[in-house]
Formats: structure tokens, sequence, C-alpha cells
């Protein structure tokens, strides 16, 4: 059968659900809408017994002959982004949103070294705190480029929803997204000591960086220990 | 249990699901001159060369459809001393799965639509589907030998 020789009668087009009164069809009744109808359902099942179009069947010789393009599975969502020299990921769930860097309120008579201040996030003051400070990283150096005065800086402030209290960040600068597998992780080089091999799960090399997956959980537990 | 609905000739079949490795349109074969005139011939799986029975003509000595419902569907066919096999085999309106309260095929191998169905009409005249069993319905004789062929 050609798809020409096809007779339709497209009563979900004609009469549709809306119609009331004499002209509403009575199948509705029973099915609703007609996309729940035996009618509609038995006129795109025909589509099916129409011939295929010419190459049809030479196309899918092809595709069956090669491997099949499996989809990795247990794909897992990271943030990345930069803090002083070093690429870093957390799990994007946690991300709530990423603002521009704007002035840190330091909070008077609290000596914490994680604890950097208060933050204005769209009015209201949010908790900041210092992931570099915790990983013992180091700040660099202001380079001539970012010295001048039509510099835009790419600092950004990422907050993260932890244990129902917003947390903000700063960070150099943000990557955005990336996805990867379990198996993609790589072990922390042994020459890794100290506090980053503490909060760090692994390195994820993507997009030609080397990325420091972080241990969400220990590393916000810390973060936010001085808080009480 | 989930079957697949499909046609040989007039009549209607139903296959157990967990035995389908996959579902694919009908592609080019390449003919075996020495086999029985059921098997359609070699198709090329994923680089595998697997045979391909033609049901319709196994069952009916009916035509194929040139339809897009006409499809290969894929089993894993247990052949003895050889284990699993897949093999190909063509059927006319491969297009529904029906899941079925029934554990195993009742003792007649035959279903009424309506143990099948709620309601949905049904098309044709027969109202009757027959369980498609892999291991009584084909030569399972003819078909291992399709599979010493290549060893």
């Amino acid at each position: 059968m050609e798809i020409t020789d096809l007779k339709i009668d497209s009563c979900w087009n004609r009469i549709g659900v809306w119609r009331t009164g004499k002209e509403r069809c009575p199948e509705l009744d029973n099915v609703v809408h007609c996309r729940n109808c035996p009618v509609f359902s038995k006129t795109g099942r025909q589509f099916l017994r129409t011939n295929p179009p010419e190459g049809y069947r030479n196309e899918w010789t092809n595709i069956l002959s090669k491997e099949k393009d499996i989809k990795p599975i247990n794909v897992k969502s990271a943030f990345v982004f930069r803090a002083g020299n070093e690429w870093l990921a957390l799990p994007s769930k946690l991300i709530q949103e990423v603002v521009n860097m704007g002035p840190i309120h330091s909070i008077p008579n609290i000596n914490s070294k994680v604890l950097r201040g208060l933050v204005n996030i769209h009015g209201r003051l949010q908790i900041c705190v210092s992931i570099g400070r915790v990983l013992g990283l180091e700040k660099l150096n202001k380079t001539e480029e970012q010295l001048k005065p039509d510099y835009i800086s790419p600092e950004r402030l990422v907050v993260v929803l932890q244990k129902n209290q917003l947390v903000a960040f700063p960070v150099s600068e943000v990557k955005g997204t990336v996805h990867y597998t379990p198996e993609m992780i790589k072990d922390l080089p042994v020459t890794v000591s100290g506090s980053k091999a503490v909060y760090t799960m692994g390195i994820l090399h993507l997009e030609g960086a080397d990325i420091g997956l972080l241990k969400d959980k220990p590393l916000f537990k810390t973060l936010t220990k001085d808080l009480g | 249990m989930l079957l697949l609905l499909f046609e040989i000739g007039n009549g209607r079949y139903a296959l157990e699901t967990n035995q389908i490795i996959e579902i694919v349109p009908l592609v080019n074969l390449k003919k075996t001159p020495t086999t029985p005139a059921y098997v359609a011939g070699l198709m090329n799986y994923r680089g595998e060369g697997i045979p391909v029975v033609n049901l319709c003509q196994l069952v009916d000595n009916a035509p194929i459809e040139d339809a897009f419902s006409t499809r290969i569907i894929i089993v894993s066919y247990p052949i003895k001393k050889l284990g699993d096999r897949p093999l190909g085999l063509i059927a006319n309106n491969v297009t529904e799965t029906v899941r079925i309260k029934l554990s195993k095929p009742p003792p007649t191998g035959v279903f009424m639509d309506s143990s099948l169905y709620n309601g949905e009409e049904t098309q044709g005249t027969s109202d009757m589907i027959q369980w498609f069993d892999v291991k009584r319905m084909l030569p399972e004789e003819e078909i291992a030998l399709l599979f010493e062929e290549e060893e």
C-alpha cells in the first residue's frame, strides 16, 4: 500500500474533543480524549502498513552492519570551576546558582580560616566560605592584563545548597558542567597529599584539563563547622 | 508477561519478549543457495552473519508485505551443543507489545483477543492469537544446520 492510498478520516481534527451538544463524539464518554481512542491508534497503525520509501532498506542494512552505538549509562554531571590555579568540580545537583562577584563583608569577632564573611545574594545575606583555603590552594598574583582598568574579571560567586543552608564561595572562573562516568575518574597522583588529597575523590581528564573531583560531603562539613 | 504481537499470513501470533534480542527493520539479505526456501538468507547483524528465517514462507507460504511494519525479530535461539544463537525471524505487522497477567501460555496455545485487551477494537475477522513457541514452531534440526555450516 502506498502512503497516498490511505483513506484517512481524521475525526480527531474534524470533531475533536471540544464540540458540544449533537456534534459531540459519543466515544468521548469512554475515552475522554481522542489520543486514547482506538480509532486514532488504529489509523496511526495504518501508516506502518504502507510501503517504506526507496532506500529505506539499504539505509537500515548499513546501520545494522555496524557496531551498535551504545550510550554510556550511569552518566554523572559535575560543575567545573577554577580556584587559583586548580580546576575543581562538584556534583552539579548541589549548585543553586552562579552570580557575579560582589563584596564580602567580614564578620567581627569571628576568627575562622574558612569563613570569609557574608555576601549579598538577591538582597539576602548568605554565608561565604573559601574552598581555596580549605584545600590549601595558592592565590595567583594578578597578571598585568588583570591590572588593566578595562579588565573584566571571570570571578564568580557560586551558591550551593548544603543541608538546607545556602552557602556561597568565590571562584576564580567558571567553566560550566561536564558529564562523566565513574570509570573516567582517575586516582590522585601519589605526590598529592594533605588536605587536597583528603577532599578529592579523583581526577577527571576532560577538555584538556585535569579536574579535581571534590568529595562534597566532607568538604562542606569542614567549611560549615565554624558556623555552629 | 510481555508479549510481542505479529502476523503471518492471516494468522496473529504472540511471542514472549524475553527471548527477543532486538527488533529491526527488514534489511537486504545475502541469499544462501543450498538452504530450504524458508531461509531468507544471511543478514549482517553488527558485523556477524546471522541466518534469517522467513516465517511467512515457513508457516503459511504467505508473501512478505512491503511495509514499515514488516520487520526482523532477532531472537536468542537455543541449539543443542551450540547454545544460544541469534536468529532472525521475518514477520508482518510487528507493531505491538501487550502485557498480560498470565505467567505461562494457555494450555491450548491460543489466546482470545479479549484476554489480551481491555475492549480495544480488533482488526480482521479472527480474534484468536496463537502462542508462538520458538522451540516448537521452527524445525530445530534444520535450523541447527545453518549454524553448523558457519563453524
